[in-house]
């Protein structure tokens, strides 16, 4: 296992940073929650961030922390989608299928949620009732263990299956039905 | 800017996505076709396939298999000759060579 600094990650890959941090914030203007600073993309750790008021609802907190994880793995399978059935299925891509594919797994490799957004969750649900505890407590365990993956490369093995995998499974799919 | 930059990228790539999946999905239907022994049919397939794929060795590869097969020589001819000299799978080289020997 080697071993890249994460600024240097989040550089080579910082379309997905910017998705990341837009996902938050097109979530906080979806249950109207005022954003007072945002930062799409810096070299540091965070590499980005959102800070917005609180929030009046605990599911508002959950689906604003995970809100990367579908807008990301979404825009990030639907960017590569064309790119990648030229490339994999029929070895015959161009410059911009390249580059395409690579947008795809930057983006989809950002959409895990961070340990910062599972911790801002979990004090979300800090003084509900003990039910909503128990329900966001497994979003934020697989959050944790996701962290840990990184160390082993998860984040971009979700991100070639999102980017590459998705599309040559869908057109397996349609052909096979159509 | 962002957000905007983000929406032209997602509705570029929208738009490429019907004739790549077009093109994939005709692919399967000429290996289908093939398969069944139809070579007319698996290479209108191909056809459809190699006029979005260009320079897929792979797609011009099983066209020139399937027209060959059909008889269709100005088309295996025109593919021959796309495919000649290029470095393409040893797996299809194997297949048009062996083709070819047997014509001989």
């Amino acid at each position: 296992m080697f071993f890249i600094p994460g600024p240097l990650i989040a550089l080579a890959t910082f379309p997905g940073v910017i998705v990341h941090e837009l996902a938050h914030q097109l979530f906080c203007r979806w249950f109207r929650i005022p954003v007072l600073n945002v930062c799409y993309f810096r070299v540091g750790n965070p590499a980005g961030f959102v800070i917005h008021e609180p929030v009046t609802k605990s599911y508002q907190s959950v689906l604003i922390s995970v809100g990367p994880f579908l807008v990301n793995t979404i825009i990030g399978a639907l960017v590569s989608f064309p790119a990648a059935i030229p490339v994999i299925r029929f070895g015959a891509g161009d410059f911009l299928d390249y580059f395409l594919i690579w947008l795809g797994v930057s983006i989809a490799m950002h959409a895990i949620p961070s340990t910062g957004d599972a911790k801002s969750m979990w004090q979300s649900v800090k003084d509900v009732s003990p039910i909503t505890r128990l329900l966001v407590m497994p979003i934020v365990g697989v959050i944790y263990l996701a962290t840990i993956g990184r160390f082993f490369w998860l984040d971009l093995f979700y991100g070639i299956g999102v980017a590459v995998g998705l599309p040559t499974l869908a057109v397996a799919v349609y052909s096979y039905f159509v | 800017m962002a957000g905007a930059l983000v929406g032209l990228l997602i509705i570029f790539a929208l738009t490429r996505i019907p004739t790549s999946m077009a093109a994939a999905v005709a692919f399967e239907r000429g290996l289908a076709a093939e398969k069944r022994g139809d070579f007319a049919g698996a290479e209108k397939q191909y056809q459809k396939s190699a006029a979005v794929f260009q320079k897929s060795d792979r797609v011009h590869g099983r066209l020139f298999v399937v027209s060959f097969k059909a008889g269709d020589k100005p088309v295996a001819r025109e593919e021959f000759n796309l495919l000649k000299g290029r470095q393409i799978d040893s797996g299809i080289a194997r297949e048009i060579n062996g083709l070819l020997r047997a014509r001989d």
